[in-house]
């Protein structure tokens, strides 16, 4: 089975399954790019993931590698976010900074059912709170004026109800 | 586990990332979102329509998105925003079959009745304004204004319903004045030889929250205040009818271009 090799932010090296990794658009790309070829020396870089999330990010696509491949197409994405899998549920009992991480790094890698599922569990961090616990759940500044705020309120007004 | 990376905000997520945790989120969720941060009201209010795009298309269908009762609205929260001003289903007579996802409503054929229907939307802050056009004939009394949800729905024979109590407020485009808590409040519109209301015509009804008043225009012109000294209470536009065939649209158009008048 062919391998290629994906090289972390500090320089280690992780020996990968190409299906695998293909799950990942942009090493596909990249592997496509640079024309690498089985049993190639060559390393793939990725500076912007470091090796503990690049690590998570290889489990969680080894796991998934039988998925059947994501719709392109995202008519009538689904609001549901009570259908993450209970491996899903367990692999992402992390902490938030690792949360955070690994949605970055699903995004930059273009790993769209990792995405999903990230962002799937932030909406879910979210859901039912108001504005004051949002940001005290993510540590977020209020960088509103209160006449600012009093706008943004009044003009969604009617998003309020149902 | 910690992987010790560099501090990451989410205020600050990249928009593809936003833009997906938005679209998982149900509206009054999504409007907690705006009021968190500025970046976070520029992801959903901004340039990007995906929060919005996919609101919608949990609300309705794509075909009816693209159709005429929304090709006038340039964005995804336009449409949204019009779709959740429409007719209510579940506010109105059982006389009364909304249609069009609430753009449109028919009152079936019965006799010896009056029936109503609001809107899904109130307010009691800001100004607003909806489209209302009869498609079929009037009727001996038809009526448009504001109810608050105390006002009955329903009543038998064919009777001013729409200002029936102290929580209606209608003007009969038959009769050409207007009723409110039982009581005829004067002719309207407030325009010397005032052309009648002819079905297929736009009237737009102009809710003014701030100043308690609500009035009406027709062809760009305006016909006069009809109530002044509204509650502080959710107000919404309501219609009242008792033709048979009664087929009435709405449209919100929100409250661009709108200036304050005065009597």
């Amino acid at each position: 089975m062919p391998m290629i090799k994906l090289q972390s932010s500090d320089g280690e090296v992780f020996q990968v399954d190409f299906e695998i990794a293909k799950a990942s658009v942009t090493i596909k790309t990249m592997v496509e790019d640079l024309g690498l070829e089985e049993e190639d020396e060559e390393n793939v870089p990725l500076p912007n993931v470091n090796p503990g999330i690049l690590k998570k990010v290889i489990q969680w696509a080894t796991y998934h590698k039988d998925d059947p491949p994501a719709a392109e197409d995202d008519e009538g994405r689904e609001k549901r976010t009570d259908d993450i899998s209970s491996w899903d549920a367990d692999f992402l009992k992390v902490d938030q900074g690792t949360l955070f991480e690994l949605i970055l790094a699903a995004n930059y890698l273009d790993i769209k059912g990792l995405l999903d599922v990230t962002c799937k569990t932030v909406a879910n961090m979210i859901k039912g709170k108001t504005p004051e616990e949002i940001r005290k759940t993510f540590n977020i500044k209020n960088d509103f004026s209160a006449a600012e705020e009093d706008q943004v309120r009044k003009e969604n007004e009617w998003c309020e109800e149902k | 586990m910690d992987y010790c990376g560099a501090i990451i905000y989410p205020e600050f997520f990249p928009e593809l990332v936003l833009d997906n945790i938005f679209s998982h989120l149900e509206l009054p969720d999504l409007l907690s979102c705006m009021l968190v941060c500025r970046n976070w009201n520029q992801a959903i209010n901004g340039d990007s329509t995906e929060p919005w795009k996919s609101m919608c298309r949990f609300q309705t269908s794509d075909k009816f998105l693209n159709s005429e009762h929304l090709s006038s609205m340039s964005s995804y929260k336009d449409k949204l925003r019009a779709i959740l001003n429409s007719w209510n289903p579940k506010d109105c007579s059982p006389n009364i079959a909304v249609e069009n996802y609430g753009f449109t409503f028919l009152r079936n054929l019965v006799a010896d009745s009056t029936d109503m229907v609001r809107t899904k939307t109130g307010y009691n802050t800001g100004k607003h304004i909806w489209e209302i056009t009869w498609n079929q004939p009037l009727g001996t009394v038809a009526m448009v204004g504001v109810s608050t949800k105390e006002a009955p729905l329903q009543c038998s024979g064919y009777k001013h319903l729409l200002g029936f109590n102290k929580h209606s407020w209608g003007w009969d485009l038959v009769g050409n004045y207007l009723v409110h808590n039982e009581i005829s409040y004067g002719a309207y519109p407030l325009l010397r030889n005032a052309p009648e209301y002819k079905f297929g015509e736009k009237l737009l009804l102009v809710l003014d929250c701030e100043n308690g008043t609500l009035h009406f225009e027709k062809c760009n012109t305006f016909l006069g205040i009809a109530f002044t000294q509204l509650p502080d209470t959710k107000l919404y536009p309501t219609v009242s009818v008792v033709y048979g065939n009664s087929n009435v649209s709405v449209l919100y158009i929100g409250n661009k271009g709108f200036t304050s008048r005065k009597t």
